[in-house]
């Protein structure tokens, strides 16, 4: 799928606040299943955006501002080919080793996520990732919210959760199996409800590599996914963090507009 | 200097000087609630001990009754208002912990050595509303001499850098509040049209206000004659010689303001503020002000004095 | 005396060691009453200096005393010198490892340490993967604890590369025995330790970034004064006449690191942290933390501020590491290790684990991740039911623990109310790196397990401290 991807984050402070600071991955890095004919991040009031890659290989940007600020506005466009791979991510630049994605959270991946996870057997390990991705599928419902993910545990019982937790128990569940498995945060191109901030895991089946999987929507990535960065949780792959100094409330308001040009796919040109 | 070293010197001050100053209303407001009624206040004194120390709109959320234990027990010893004597000695001491080093040892062991006191103090007395006339005049002692010890270590012991600027700084300007605050809450009392009335009662209300901002000695020795309520308005307002009198506090106030702005090379919005009230006091006589409304004129004092602090914490400080 | 345990004063002879004999002496001269006054002006003079910690989870007793004990601990100029050479060539092994670990990965590659101790470990930062710290130095200030079991040897019980704490009291351990007891000070030719702060002041400046040629602008970071070593922290910033700065102070523009100042921003270029790597940055770590600065991660990686120690440090002195260092200081410098490492089972080996399961009640089993002396089990002061819930824990995650031998710590003569008598020691020697080399003063914090018999010295567990004093005469 081609899209032109027009993403506006807006931060209204209720006070001016003394100063700001954001990181931004909010750049998707081309890799087998995605070309990037153009890409421009930019944020106002104008500010030095200083591109870095991260540990993970993420393209990252981050600025800062001085106060008195009362809004900011985040700005990420461009042009981008999607195609379906059936959800493997290949080509992109892997600086960490699997075992990092085995690694478990502070207080581990809780009994219930732990024996939900081994309650599914498969025929093999890409089998049992996909049956993993239906029964969670299953089990959790999904529930787009913009508030801070909660924690695994507390999401898998009870039974309702964003992208985000979903994947985040996709993630737990794999790694309480021995499975390799990390977080994607990136856009949906054209979901139920329109284009929207999205999340979704990744897991490591040997002789294959890493393929995606959307516990969320219940399939494996398509073209209608536009991904965005990786780490081993939510917080190191989010696409933006912020922080600032003042005594304010913060609004954020996202918006997403995705125009779709099927037709002209850079892949029918070969 | 880091702006919040500056910060907790200058609140180590302010601290410090609002429990002596609590301390010394109290201690006036007991006097005067000793008399025998015949002597005894027209107006609800220990109502108008909670007005001038900021504590009567958090005071109904605890006690019903505005009576001489619950008051003082409010006053002095409860965690629950935050300008307490008990909280303004912790304070100070949480805030000269943060900056110990910027401190003399004299000043931080003195310091740590009145909280352990307190503490002390406070297991002995569980419960606040119960203390007894003694243990509260030898606790009130305590207070002032933590305060006075403070400031004397200091002037003795302190570098005459930015360090000491900000603590005498602090000092300055709550001074200036305290006196402002127990103008606004007795002005009447020293309206001319009480004379006639004149009288026992007022006299000893103007003493004990005298009292409150320890100038009842000094009330002698400057005008030689009896208590008289425009010479009580004039010592705290306007004589330069009364070292808590608004005209003098403010005037240390711009001198400390000065010192730090010629150390930094840079005068700039506080030095401006603290000049104006200056003026405004230079230029007023008692006359005046009681023709214009002399609760008029203290309002607008306190609020010109508050606009001080929040421009000095913008200029230094926190802010 | 204790039975089995070597006492450095006796050595379980009826005559003291000779380096011990003046303190022998002494404590024959001594009237109980002395010791015991001697011990409260001892604790009078710390609270008023309000020398003081937070115990975590303790609401009331929110500011204690660490309990010192007036009677030095002593160490001959050989010992010492034994020791010496094996902290540096410890230390300079730790931070060649983390350059590997951040860098290229020999010592993966050469399957000397395996690859999921290192990656699965929280304290393994994946945002430092590809980074060079500034002059290679990871672990600028390194504390490392030493216990002993007989007149010959050392063992390193535990490597510190994170925010080791407590020279502070190591260097007010020494003010107050030369206040309290001049004498007994003046009769032994005791190695000054009151150049620390200079030498970590050195050491600060060696490390600071290129960019500051001459006079860099050294900061020390702390968490606030409601944290356990708030006072160290104010200490350590007093001595070496540098700000103390909290999170709130510092601002990050463009990659550049500012403190707020009376007279505006100035700029930092070296924060000696004492916030764990988690609170650093909200930005790239925990985004609930204000203890950090926004952005510092982003100046840090940019080359603009040095932090010491780095951020990611803490993964080579995790319990699970740790038992790899033998083979961590012969892959780098070619050495055999001068200093021995406890014998250590790691669970996460089949037979290990089953040995371990099979001794629990003589082992002291550790929480790989665990520190302060929480998460621990003492096999032979453990009840049934302790070691019970212990052999569930190892089942279920083996990969956790690690467990040693109940060590035979050396005991020291510790004074109580009305007596002296034995208890076991162990000792916390400080290390700075820098880019012109380590430094080490002679000595270190000596922690002393007050309750008899007890081996845990931890100052949250009921442990106190003695001054550690280094001779300049040899103990043989």
């Amino acid at each position: 799928m081609r899209a032109r991807v027009t993403l506006q984050i807006e931060v209204a402070f209720s006070e001016p606040v003394r100063s700001a600071n954001t990181l931004l991955r909010l750049t998707p890095r081309p890799f087998d299943g995605l070309h990037v004919l153009d890409w421009f991040v930019g944020v106002e009031p104008v500010a030095t955006l200083r591109r870095i890659e991260d540990g993970y290989g993420n393209m990252s940007h981050s600025c800062s501002h001085a106060g008195p600020l009362e809004r900011i506005a985040i700005t990420a466009e461009g042009q981008v080919e999607t195609q379906d791979a059936a959800g493997v991510s290949r080509g992109l630049h892997e600086k960490q080793p699997l075992d990092l994605f085995l690694r478990h959270s502070h207080d581990g991946p809780g009994e219930e996520i732990t024996a939900f996870a081994k309650s599914v057997s498969g025929a093999d390990r890409l089998s049992r990732l996909h049956l993993l991705m239906g029964a969670l599928h299953d089990r959790i419902a999904f529930a787009p919210t913009d508030s801070a993910p909660r924690a695994a545990a507390a999401v898998f019982a009870e039974g309702k959760g964003c992208a985000r937790e979903i994947a985040q128990i996709f993630v737990t569940a794999a790694r309480s199996q021995n499975i390799p498995a990390r977080f994607v945060s990136g856009l949906l191109l054209d979901g139920a409800e329109g284009a929207a901030f999205h999340a979704w895991a990744e897991a490591h089946v040997d002789g294959i590599g890493w393929i995606a999987f959307d516990g969320a929507l219940g399939f494996c990535p398509r073209d209608v996914h536009l991904r965005l960065a990786h780490g081993v949780d939510y917080w190191s792959a989010a696409p933006w963090r912020q922080a600032f100094s003042g005594y304010a409330d913060q609004k954020v308001e996202t918006r997403l507009k995705v125009t779709a040009a099927r037709q002209a796919s850079w892949q029918t040109q070969q | 200097m880091l702006a919040r070293t500056a910060d907790n010197i200058y609140w180590v001050s302010r601290y410090l000087e609002r429990a002596d100053f609590l301390a010394r209303l109290i201690e006036a407001s007991n006097r005067i609630s000793a008399l025998p009624t015949t002597y005894a206040a027209k107006q609800d004194e220990w109502t108008s001990v909670l007005i001038a120390s900021g504590a009567d709109e958090t005071f109904p959320d605890h006690f019903d009754t505005a009576n001489e234990a619950n008051v003082i027990a409010y006053l002095a010893f409860d965690d629950r208002n935050l300008s307490s004597i008990r909280n303004c000695i912790e304070f100070a001491r949480t805030n000269a912990r943060a900056v110990r080093t910027a401190l003399t040892v004299e000043m931080w062991e003195h310091i740590n050595s009145a909280w352990i006191k307190l503490k002390a103090f406070e297991q002995k007395h569980s419960d606040p509303t119960a203390i007894d006339r003694e243990a509260l005049i030898g606790f009130l002692d305590f207070v002032k001499e933590t305060s006075s010890l403070y400031d004397g270590f200091g002037y003795r012991t302190m570098l005459r850098n930015d360090i000491y600027y900000f603590a005498r700084l602090g000092v300055s300007l709550e001074r200036a509040d305290n006196t402002a605050r127990v103008l606004d809450v007795k002005y009447q009392l020293l309206l001319p049209e009480h004379e006639p009335l004149g009288g026992s009662v007022d006299y000893f209300q103007w003493s004990a206000i005298l009292r409150s901002v320890s100038a009842l000695t000094a009330y002698h020795w400057v005008y030689r004659e009896s208590i008289k309520p425009w010479n009580v308005a004039d010592l705290l307002i306007l004589r330069q010689e009364m070292p808590r009198s608004l005209i003098h506090c403010t005037s240390e106030v711009v001198r400390w303001l000065d010192a730090i702005g010629n150390q930094y090379g840079r005068h700039g919005n506080a030095q401006r503020q603290a000049r104006t009230i200056q003026r405004k006091l230079e230029s007023a006589s008692i006359k005046e002000i009681f023709q214009s409304g002399l609760h008029e004129f203290v309002d607008g004092f306190i609020t010109d004095n508050n606009g001080l602090a929040k421009a000095i914490a913008e200029q230094y400080l926190l802010g | 005396m204790s039975q089995g345990f070597f006492d450095e004063m006796t050595n379980g002879a009826a005559d003291p060691r000779a380096i011990y004999s003046g303190v022998a002496n002494w404590l024959r001269a001594a009237p109980p009453e002395i010791l015991d006054a001697r011990r409260d002006q001892a604790e009078l003079l710390f609270r008023k200096i309000g020398i003081t910690f937070a115990v975590y989870g303790e609401k009331d007793a929110a500011e204690r005393l660490i309990p010192f004990d007036i009677i030095p601990r002593l160490l001959g100029g050989d010992e010492w010198a034994r020791l010496e050479a094996g902290l540096i060539q410890r230390v300079k092994a730790l931070n060649m490892f983390l350059t590997d670990i951040y860098g290229r990965q020999e010592i993966l590659k050469a399957g000397i340490v395996p690859p999921d101790l290192i990656f699965r470990n929280e304290c393994y930062r994946p945002e430092m993967q590809g980074h060079r710290a500034p002059h290679d130095i990871w672990t600028h200030i390194a504390g490392i604890d030493i216990v002993r079991v007989d007149d010959e040897d050392f063992y390193v019980l535990e490597d510190n590369c994170r925010t080791p704490s407590g020279v502070s009291y190591m260097l007010e351990n020494r003010e107050m025995m030369m206040r309290l007891l001049p004498g007994l000070f003046a009769d032994h030719a005791v190695l000054p330790v009151d150049n620390y702060p200079d030498n970590l002041l050195a050491s600060l400046r060696s490390a600071a970034p290129p960019h500051c040629a001459d006079d860099p602008r050294i900061v020390i970071l702390t968490p606030g004064q409601f944290n356990s070593a708030y006072y160290e922290h104010s200490f350590l910033a007093d001595k070496l006449g540098v700000e103390l700065v909290e999170g709130r102070d510092l601002t990050v523009r463009d990659d550049i690191v500012y403190m707020k100042t009376t007279e505006g921003e100035k700029r930092v270029d070296v924060i000696y942290r004492r916030v764990d790597d988690d609170f650093i940055d909200p930005l790239v770590f925990r985004p609930d933390s204000v203890l950090g600065a926004a952005g510092l991660m982003g100046a840090y990686l940019a080359g603009n501020v040095t932090l010491a120690n780095a951020p990611g440090a803490g993964v080579a002195d995790d319990k699970a590491v740790y038992t790899y260092m033998p083979d961590i200081i012969r892959f780098y410098l070619g050495e055999e290790a001068k200093l021995k490492n406890v014998a250590t089972w790691r669970c996460r080996e089949q037979d290990a684990l089953k040995y371990v399961l099979e001794h629990l009640s003589e082992l002291v089993v550790k929480e790989v991740n665990g520190s302060g002396g929480y998460g621990m089990l003492v096999g032979p002061h453990a009840s049934k039911e302790q070691i019970e819930t212990f052999r569930q824990k190892l089942l279920s995650d083996p990969d956790g623990f690690i467990a040693q031998p109940t060590l035979s710590l050396s005991t020291c003569p510790t004074s109580f109310t009305g007596g002296v008598a034995p208890r076991h020691v162990d000792l916390r020697p400080f290390v700075l790196s820098g880019a012109d080399g380590v430094r080490i003063v002679p000595g270190g914090l000596t922690r002393v397990a007050l309750k008899e018999g007890s081996l845990v010295v931890n100052s949250s567990q009921g442990g106190g401290t003695k001054d550690t004093w280094v001779l300049a005469t040899n103990a043989k």
